[in-house]
């Protein structure tokens, strides 16, 4: 079972953008860890001594406070922006998929060509892709809130009843990959797995028309 | 002889309708732990099921109630009595009153607490078991049709009273800070932790009826056929309706503590507390803002302007980084002394900024597409409340104890309670970062061995068992401590604040006399001879 | 006049500004209904911070004990049960809360006797 793989254009985004959170995080760790085990170490009680330090330092502060302004800006500048390649749909073009989510399993259809999977409890849907291929989803819940998660391409939508959700995701790498229900549904919400099989658009063509 | 005059009286029945705010307090913060005992039942069952993969201890069914309850008992009946019982006891004390206002009103809101507790946990009594549709109780999953059963409808009831018990709690502290602060205890004077008392009290009052709004409406709905939260939209409104509750409450638990760290970072470090106006400033702004990010509960609804939501979160590094760099600065040019309310201090600065840390990161909608719903934000919010909030609280027992009993916990145990807690919390809660992010949704029952997950799980169960040992270590500590006491006197810790003025424990009236009050740490200033 | 009305003040403000960009940042109209409603709340707490004063309290006039109250509280949960359980237990509630609000206005009442004696 593919984990960690770059398998898909989502996948790419999330990625580049959690690595400039990852290192901004790992930074200020080390600054404030680094900062308190100075404080620890050098200003222990050494006698009966009380200390008349200065007790603000407004300007320093003033300007941390900027400096942490500006670093929060920039981090939801690039979230912005990587929000804003992710979110879009397609009015056309790739494949169409609708997922029909439902206690406790899912379905999905290819409207384009009138091809349905249906999951049961025994058997989970796989949902087979060609890879490469702008793929459009369309999302509904028959009950409760679900939600369709796909690790390895670190994207999930949760589906609503009767209101439809709409996202387009890509998938770069021929595989078979996990797929989960992500928002609690009640008793077999732990049996709601699924599958993503990512296949060439020859055997994707040769599937669909079975 | 008038009503007024009544004698005080001791034994249970002083007990149950006493208006004494220290009484409250202490009643509050007593079957407070008793829940947290319960709930922390609950979470060991949960990690003891999680261990390995396979269902061995529990069905689906008694897993669902199980992480239904705990959440619920936890922040219902734990974290935010807790909170507001620690402000009972002490705001008073800190502003030099001799009462809270409206105690009557606190009287009520202390009984509210447990009658709702009550009401909640008869739901495991009950033919369909205790509510399980998580603490959260989203529509639709929380409607008649798919939650049958009086559990659901006890957890409504019983969440609506110990909401309204928390309101009324906060009311009386709000007012008695308005109406009873001492001569010279101007609002820029307030102690550290008063402060952020005053901030928990007004996002209590701002965010708390939203929760009693939609879980009356839902209510409504189980039971007369009305159609409030039908279809994705009745869905979304419940979830604006929770949230806005829903994330200000996670603010409500947390600044009373992180007051606390305030207060036992300066007394132990010998000085006043660094950037005290920053300080301020910082947590009406911090508290504010808290106010305006709760739909980031719902980014990968879609049903949001994830725009608005994102940059509200991230901005919350800002007041935050503030009040560390206050916090730090009271360490760095003091005299720190390491006793278990410091340890657990300094504890809660190095684990609560993990948790703060990887909220940031939470606030970022394509990352939270993949990490939402999954253990990486079960990770998250246990770094916040209990390497943080619970942390901080415990920092303020140390701290506190002898001054409301008389008595000092012993130091050797608490430092025992400390290590094993944060050994405990890291390797609990750590791991879940990363079966969350390898796939691990949360308020799962069971994992497939294929999930790759089953390593990260057994780290995780075996942590709880150490945070487990732990807790008996404080539990054993309180009782030895009360059993076989040794006299803390009015200030064992050469405290700032107008608390420790007095004897330990107050008198009823809290004060005989009062010394002069000219900044926000009256007995320091006394002690280096500044008034 | 309260000078802790002030801060108060300030985090109306605060909310209010914050609930104005929601406005024009977000379509649906619930979340800023919501977030209005809260902070229009918070400008009534305010007010009354700003309007009622200060007053130093150097002797407590509330009795140690107070059994209204606790017969409060059990009233109101018995209602919010009986909306559950029957009408019965709501009704019987109504009752319990009248007999310990009365209760409560006469520990008020006993309160003020002794003030002014």
């Amino acid at each position: 079972m593919a984990r960690g793989l770059a398998i898909g254009d989502t996948y790419s985004k999330v990625s580049d953008l959690f690595s400039v959170y990852e290192w901004v995080m790992i930074v200020v760790a080390v600054l404030v860890y680094g900062a308190v085990f100075y404080a620890v170490l050098r200003y222990r009680r050494r006698g009966d001594e009380y200390r008349r330090g200065t007790d603000k330092r407004t300007i320093t502060e003033s300007i941390y406070a900027l400096v942490l302004t500006a670093i929060a800006i920039t981090l939801f500048t690039l979230t912005y922006r990587t929000e804003g390649r992710i979110d879009p749909v397609a009015a056309k073009g790739g494949v169409r998929v609708d997922i029909v989510a439902f206690q406790w399993q899912w379905q999905f259809g290819y409207p384009d060509f009138g091809k349905t999977v249906l999951g049961k409890q025994d058997q989970p849907a796989t949902l087979v892709v060609p890879v490469g291929t702008l793929i459009r989803f369309d999302g509904v819940s028959r009950d409760v809130i679900h939600s369709f998660w796909v690790p390895a391409e670190r994207f999930k939508r949760d589906e609503f009843p009767g209101t439809h959700t709409k996202f387009d995701l890509t998938f770069d790498r021929v595989g078979t990959y996990i797929g989960r229900c992500a928002e609690f549904c009640g008793l077999h919400h732990t049996d709601m797995d699924f599958f993503v099989k990512v296949v060439q658009r020859t055997e994707f063509d040769r599937w669909v028309k079975t | 002889m008038s009503v007024a005059t009544l004698p005080r009286t001791a034994g249970l029945v002083g007990w149950i309708a006493s208006t004494d705010h220290k009484r409250i307090g202490a009643r509050v913060a007593t079957y407070s732990f008793g829940f947290f005992l319960v709930g922390g039942v609950f979470a060991l069952l949960m990690r003891t099921e999680l261990a390995r993969p396979g269902l061995q201890v529990v069905s689906r069914d008694t897993y669902n109630e199980l992480f239904t309850m705990h959440g619920s008992v936890m922040f219902f009946l734990v974290m935010t009595p807790l909170a507001l019982a620690l402000g009972m006891y002490l705001v008073p004390l800190q502003i030099g009153a001799v009462d809270i206002a409206w105690p009557r009103l606190a009287l009520v809101g202390d009984w509210l607490i447990p009658s709702g507790g009550f009401t909640m946990l008869m739901g495991f009594a009950t033919n369909h078991g205790a509510a399980k549709s998580g603490w959260t109780a989203f529509a639709p999953l929380s409607d008649i049709t798919r939650s049958p059963g009086y559990g659901q409808d006890l957890w409504i009831v019983g969440a609506v009273l110990a909401t309204l018990g928390a309101y009324a709690l906060a009311v009386s502290i709000l007012v008695t800070v308005i109406r009873f602060r001492a001569p010279g205890m101007t609002m820029l004077r307030l102690p550290v932790f008063t402060w952020s008392m005053v901030v928990t009290v007004l996002m209590v009052i701002a965010s708390f009826p939203a929760l009693v709004i939609a879980l009356a409406l839902l209510f409504v709905d189980r039971h007369f056929d009305s159609e409030i939260f039908a279809g994705a939209g009745g869905a979304t409104v419940y979830q604006h309706l929770f949230w806005f509750y829903g994330h200000p409450v996670v603010y409500v638990i947390f600044f009373p503590f992180v007051g606390a760290v305030g207060e036992v970072v300066a007394t132990f470090s010998r000085r006043r507390f660094f950037g005290y106006h920053a300080l301020v400033l910082s947590l009406l702004v911090f508290t504010a803002l808290s106010m305006s990010v709760w739909a980031h509960h719902m980014f990968a609804t879609g049903r949001v302007t994830n725009q608005y939501f994102s940059l509200t979160s991230t901005l919350l590094a800002v007041p935050a980084g503030v009040e560390y760099f206050d916090l730090i600065g009271t360490m760095i040019g003091g005299a720190i002394v390491f006793s278990s309310a410091m340890l657990f201090a300094i504890g809660f600065i190095l684990l609560f900024l993990i948790g703060g840390l990887t909220g940031i990161i939470v606030a970022s909608p394509p990352i939270d597409y993949h990490v939402h719903d999954t253990f990486f934000v079960v990770g998250h919010f246990h770094y916040t409340i209990f390497a943080g909030s619970l942390f901080g609280f415990f920092a303020g027992v140390y701290y506190w104890f002898p001054k409301a009993t008389g008595r000092l916990l012993r130091e050797g145990l608490g430092k025992l309670h400390f290590a094993l807690y944060f050994v405990g919390a890291n390797v609990t809660f750590f791991p879940m970062f990363i079966a969350g992010w390898e796939g691990m949704p949360r308020r799962v029952a069971d994992y497939k061995p294929i999930h790759d997950l089953s390593l990260v799980n057994l780290i995780s169960s075996i942590g709880s068992g150490v945070l487990a040992l732990g807790t008996l270590v404080f539990v054993w500590n309180v009782w030895v401590s009360m059993r076989r006491p040794v006299l803390a006197g009015n200030d064992p810790w050469e405290g700032q604040t107008l608390e420790w003025w007095t004897t330990s424990p107050p008198p009823r009236h809290n004060f005989d006399s009062l010394p002069p009050v000219k900044s926000y740490a009256p007995l320091y200033d006394r002690r280096m001879g500044e008034t | 006049m309260s000078r802790a009305g002030v801060p108060l003040a300030v985090w109306a403000a605060f909310l209010t500004v914050l609930a104005t960009v929601l406005a024009f940042w977000e379509h649906d109209n619930v979340p800023k209904v919501i977030f209005f409603a809260s902070a229009a709340l918070m400008w009534v707490v305010a007010l009354y911070a700003l309007v009622r004063g200060r007053r130093l309290v150097r002797t407590r006039v509330t009795p140690d004990l107070s059994y209204p109250a606790v017969f409060v509280a059990l009233a109101i949960a018995m209602l919010a049960l009986g909306a559950l359980v029957g009408l019965w237990l709501v009704l019987i509630g109504v009752g319990a809360l009248v007999i310990g609000l009365a209760g409560v206005g006469r520990e008020l009442a006993a309160q003020r006797r002794a003030a002014s004696s």
